[in-house]
């Protein structure tokens, strides 16, 4: 969802009246995607759609600022997450999970949805900076040095706030942590 | 060798199965719920209300630590006393020096303080007030009402229901001049009273 490459792009950046059509277009083609990130950080659409909703609004006041940046998408993505990490630190709102799964047979279509159902629950009762750092890695698809700058640490606490993340979802799934230990060989590692 | 080098993630996208089933449950989870509809304009009129209050909180917060005692000083005290510190979006009179802009929505009785570098200030909500009290509120800021028109509502006579202005945008000749060249300056904010004859 980069902003510089939307078609949308331009008419989001056009203008510098907050309540303008610019503000307009933004919330209308990105608060889906917004939402989608919320839900899979905090793990319940209510909280989600709150999340999303306190963003916008921030965004509003911020507008200027926001149009101005030179990716207001990743502008609009630390204002979530730090607003989600302001939220967890006030209410410390989780979403239980249910102690952990069962094996599920290869092939089985209903057992493989229950365990991702399981993972993301599991995900959920990851500390929320640890969880944040999962999600904008493996959702949001980001690099240690987008995460170092989106939460104002160091990519090594990124680096290693993942490698723990990882560490406890493996440790609540241990029938997949066979798996998850053999990792696929690089041709780089050849040439070492 | 660190000492993750164990369970270190594989790179970005989720290299092993584990962090590909991962990647595959995000996914999934956030395909599971539709994203409601967020409303632009219920966003713009939360925000403002929420700076309204909160800027309200902070003039109640400066009355409380002896703020009051100066702005009494400055006169007009009979004014404030007779509101509730709360009632009221509001601005310190402090604000005023920084103040570049003056936006004033047709569709609120708001009047909008913009700084220079275009970050919202404060905002006057004058909706309800009678017109002596309107003036006295733009008055602290320089500001003064210009056509006073009236309109059939249900509301209390006299009283303030919108503020508008005739050109794109009100801009006020406070701070730099340079910033203000070319643009048409007044400070003049026009008011819809009720007439109460609805």
């Amino acid at each position: 969802m980069d902003l510089a490459t939307d078609p949308t792009s331009e008419t989001v950046l056009v203008g510098t009246n907050p309540a303008g059509t610019a503000f307009h277009a933004f919330v209308t083609s990105r608060s889906a995607g917004l939402y989608r990130g919320a839900l899979v950080l905090t793990g319940s659409p209510d909280v989600a759609e709150e999340l999303v909703q306190e963003t916008l609004e921030r965004v509003y006041r911020k507008w200027r600022a926001v149009a101005a940046a030179d990716s207001p998408d990743a502008y609009v993505r630390r204002i979530m997450v730090n607003l989600a990490n302001d939220r967890w630190r006030k209410f410390r709102r989780t979403v239980p999970a249910p102690p952990g799964g069962e094996m599920t047979a290869p092939g089985d279509e209903y057992g493989r949805i229950d365990s991702r159902d399981q993972l993301v629950r599991a995900l959920q009762n990851l500390p929320m900076r640890m969880r944040t750092v999962v999600v904008l890695r493996y959702f949001h698809d980001l690099s240690d040095d987008e995460i170092a700058g989106d939460l104002g640490i160091s990519a090594s606490t990124v680096r290693s706030q993942l490698a723990r993340g990882i560490e406890k979802l493996r440790g609540q799934f241990p029938e997949r942590s066979g798996l998850s230990t053999q990792r696929p060989r690089k041709e780089s590692d050849d040439s070492v | 060798m660190t000492p993750y080098d164990d369970v270190r993630p594989s790179g970005r996208g989720g290299g092993t199965p584990f962090e590909q089933e991962l990647v595959s449950a995000m996914n999934d989870f956030a395909d599971s719920a539709t994203a409601p509809a967020f409303e632009p304009d219920v966003i713009a009129r939360s925000s403002r209300r929420k700076r309204g209050v909160a800027v309200a909180a902070l003039t109640a917060a400066a009355v409380i630590v002896g703020a009051g005692t100066a702005l009494a000083t400055i006169g007009h005290s009979a004014q404030g006393a007779g509101r509730a510190a709360g009632a009221e979006p509001t601005v310190p009179a402090t604000a005023s020096p920084a103040i570049t802009e003056v936006n004033a929505r047709w569709h609120f009785a708001q009047v909008e303080l913009v700084t220079q570098k275009g970050h919202g200030l404060a905002t006057i909500d004058l909706a309800g007030l009678t017109l002596k009290d309107a003036k006295t509120m733009l008055s602290k800021h320089n500001l003064r009402t210009g056509s006073i028109t009236w309109a059939p509502c249900t509301g209390r006579r006299g009283t303030v229901l919108m503020v508008f202005h005739g050109t794109p945008r009100l801009v006020k000749a406070v701070g730099d001049p340079d910033y203000l060249k070319g643009m048409k300056l007044t400070d003049t904010v026009n008011v819809d009273l009720c007439s109460g004859n609805r």
